[in-house]
């Protein structure tokens, strides 16, 4: 039997920016129009293979964040990786990432972090100009323009989160 | 200076060796030979042995050995780990060397191991059967069906419910940092959720609930973890460890025993995968191993013995109903038989006649005629009765009446009873009719083989008395019926004319019998000729006689008042 490596990997942003859609065109290629609010932490579990290597990943879809809630650090407790998911249809959203990119690095020491610009698919309302995106590349982090609807990016992003977890362990 | 002196002493004693081996020696080295001697003094020798010999270095470390590994455990199991390979080796070599003095240490320990195992799976299975048996058949089985069935779980998981007073469902070990499942086991019968999926929520849920409500104070919200968590009948017992959790979802009630079970379980698991949990990068293969020590939590505790309340008061009913029916039976039994008794008794009591002896459920109605001399019918019936009171009180139910007469019978205490006179006159009247057939005789006139007048007229009765013979012989099943005719003749004349005319006569009487429909077949024409004694008169000689046999119907009864009636033709026959 090959080796199956488990990992957590947590989905980290402001309310109703798609984290939960996401996971779940992730794991069951669904995607519905419909606003469920993540109370707590969801959890999901996919495999998937990169490089060889078959991973688990247990997914935890922890509900947003907003100005009354914050980030419960203990959810993020031991993951090897984070998404930080933000919605390119609301500007407000993006002036979270850089508070959620500080308690993700204070309580996860070293742990890759993944932009996720979401709502790809909303192109008329999309608000991200260039003095945006330099505001975001301004943290020093690997961001992808994705949408749960459309299902772009969905794949890669996680990949690309996997392919930076191993290159983690293998640093270290 | 010091360090010039140090590295010559060095390299002097770097040579020493080759000097030792080397055949010539140089000037500086016997200075150095001499500065050794004047150092070390008499232990030079002994010095240089120690140094070379290795005798020695293991005799100093066969003095330390056993401190020395006792102190290097007390530090930490690095000499464990070093020596365990070694161990292994030696142990595999001992046996491959001889197998028997192993075989001979396992023995007394491996012949209880296996009876407790044997003995362990037949009481699994006489229980199990056991099991199967009660709640197949029983009331509460149909009951739990119907429950089970409104409740949408299958039978046999609801039985499991209701005749375990806990078991535990699943096992998991969680790791502590991550959440992530360790390794997991699953009762049989269980319908498990994804196990992963499971431990990864616990861990949130633990997570959620230390957040909201413990201390704000890191330091002690380490100690302090979800415990367990109820719903239903279902339990979650959590146990931290400092890297792992054990998770146990028991339904029902978890006893001590499991508690304790766990937690030696959590223990032992540290201990054993210290360094793997505290370096854990998601890589579960290690932890296979402990599939073992998480089976030893799925234990569960059967129901204390409550459904075989039920049985017994059934076959009590039973035995109960069955017995009373039992004896019932044997009472109808011996009463009838105490009945039968009774009569005979009655029947054979001396100067007793019975005339009628009945009897329904209730009572016994006798009626009996009695000579004056015999006991009287109250002391009779004490005697039989004292036989009815030995057996049960329901002979009190029976009302014996008697009815006696008492009959002067004299002489005789035979009876005359009322019972037989139909078959008496039967018999009768066939004697009587013998008897009159043989009384009728025909005379004749000298010479002559016709009849008269008078004997002519006396023809009529005589063929419908035989007739009648004939048709009662018939009737009552005798077959050998037989009518002789003998003709006899007078003491004048020859002998044979005597014989053909007395052959004559009786041919005569039979000719006429045959011509009015008697079968010719019962009737024997005999000649007898003249065998009468001279005394008698000549004319009475001249005659016709009639013998019938059988004399009576029915040869069994009273033989002597046939006898007695007509001994005489018999007699004349056989002469």
């Amino acid at each position: 039997m090959t080796k199956v490596i488990a990992k957590k990997i947590c989905m980290v942003g402001p309310f109703a920016v798609g984290k939960t859609s996401l996971v779940k065109r992730f794991v069951e290629s669904i995607f519905s129009d419909k606003y469920l609010t993540t109370i707590g932490v969801k959890i999901s579990k996919k495999i998937m293979t990169v490089e060889d290597e078959q991973f688990q990943l247990m997914i935890w879809d922890i509900e947003g964040v907003d100005i009354f809630t914050e980030l419960k650090p203990s959810f993020l407790r031991g993951a090897a990786g984070v998404f930080l998911v933000l919605d390119g249809t609301r500007l407000k959203s993006l002036d979270m990432a850089e508070k959620l990119q500080a308690v993700i690095e204070q309580h996860l020491p070293g742990v890759p972090i993944v932009g996720l610009l979401n709502k790809s698919d909303l192109s008329y309302e999309w608000k991200l100009g260039e003095s945006e995106l330099e505001e975001i590349e301004k943290l020093g982090i690997e961001t992808l323009t994705t949408s749960a609807k459309t299902g772009q990016n969905v794949e890669e992003a996680f990949r690309a989160l996997v392919e930076k977890m191993t290159l983690e362990t293998g640093r270290v | 200076m010091e360090d010039c002196e140090a590295s010559e002493g060095l390299s002097g004693e770097g040579r020493t060796s080759t000097k030792l081996k080397g055949a010539d020696e140089s000037v500086e080295d016997n200075n150095y030979l001499k500065l050794r001697q004047l150092l070390l003094g008499d232990d030079y020798a002994s010095a240089l042995n120690r140094y070379i010999s290795k005798e020695e270095d293991a005799e100093r470390v066969a003095k330390v050995l056993a401190k020395a590994i006792h102190l290097s455990n007390q530090e930490d199991a690095s000499l464990g780990d070093a020596l365990a390979p070694v161990v292994d080796q030696a142990i595999g070599r001992s046996i491959e060397d001889n197998p028997q003095r192993i075989t001979n240490i396992i023995f007394p320990i491996m012949g209880p191991a296996i009876r407790k195992a044997v003995s362990n799976a037949l009481t699994e299975m006489i229980q199990s059967l056991n099991t199967l048996l009660e709640q197949s058949l029983t009331l509460s089985s149909l009951n739990w069906r119907v429950k089970a069935w409104r409740s949408g779980i299958p039978y046999a998981q609801y039985v499991l419910l209701q005749t375990v007073k806990y078991r535990v469902e699943q096992v998991f070990l969680v790791h502590h940092e991550t959440g992530l499942l360790l390794h997991s086991v699953t009762a049989k019968e269980v319908v498990a959720q994804d196990p992963e999926l499971v431990s990864s929520m616990l861990t949130a849920i633990s997570d959620f609930v230390s957040d909201s409500f413990s201390a704000s104070d890191d330091a002690l919200r380490a100690d302090e973890t979800l415990e367990r968590i109820r719903f239903g009948q279902l339990e979650l017992l959590l146990f931290a460890g400092p890297h792992a959790i054990l998770a146990l979802a028991v339904r029902g009630n978890a006893s001590d025993e499991l508690t304790s079970k766990a937690h030696r379980v959590i223990e032992s698991i540290h201990e054993r995968y210290a360094y793997l949990l505290a370096k854990f990068d998601g890589d579960r293969s290690p932890f296979d191993e402990a599939d073992s020590l998480l089976s030893e939590c799925l234990i569960s505790q059967k129901v204390a013995q409550a459904p075989k309340r039920k049985p017994w008061l059934a076959i009590c009913v039973l035995v109960a109903a069955f017995s009373y029916f039992c004896v019932q039976q044997f009472n109808v039994y011996q009463h009838e038989g105490l009945l039968e008794d009774l009569e005979n008794n009655i029947r054979q009591e001396k100067g007793y006649v019975v005339l009628e002896f009945k009897q329904d459920d209730t009572s016994v109605s006798i009626e009996v005629l009695r000579s004056p001399e015999s006991r009287l019918p109250d002391v009779v019936i004490e005697e039989s009765n004292t036989n009815f009171n030995k057996g049960t009180d329901n002979s009190t139910f029976i009302k014996i009446d008697i009815k006696d007469t008492v009959v002067h019978f004299g002489p005789l205490p035979k009876p005359v009873p009322l019972s037989q006179p139909k078959a008496k006159t039967e018999n009768e009247l066939y004697r009587d009719l013998v008897a009159r057939v043989e009384s009728s005789t025909f005379y004749f006139e000298p010479k002559a083989t016709q009849l008269t007048q008078p004997g002519l007229d006396k023809i009529p009765t005589l063929i419908n008395d035989v007739k009648t013979l004939e048709h009662m012989t018939k009737r009552f099943g005798i077959a050998d019926l037989q009518i002789i005719i003998m003709g006899f003749a007078d003491n004048l004349g020859t002998e044979y004319g005597n014989k053909t005319v007395s052959q004559k006569r009786a041919d005569t009487i039979r000719s006429m019998l045959v011509a009015n429909g008697i079968a010719s077949n019962i009737m024997i024409a005999w000649g007898v000729g003249n065998i009468d004694h001279a005394s008698m008169a000549e004319k009475s000689q001249r005659r016709v006689n009639i013998l019938v046999t059988p004399k009576l119907l029915q040869t069994d009864l009273d033989s002597e008042t046939g006898l007695d009636s007509d001994p005489r033709p018999n007699d004349g026959a056989l002469k």
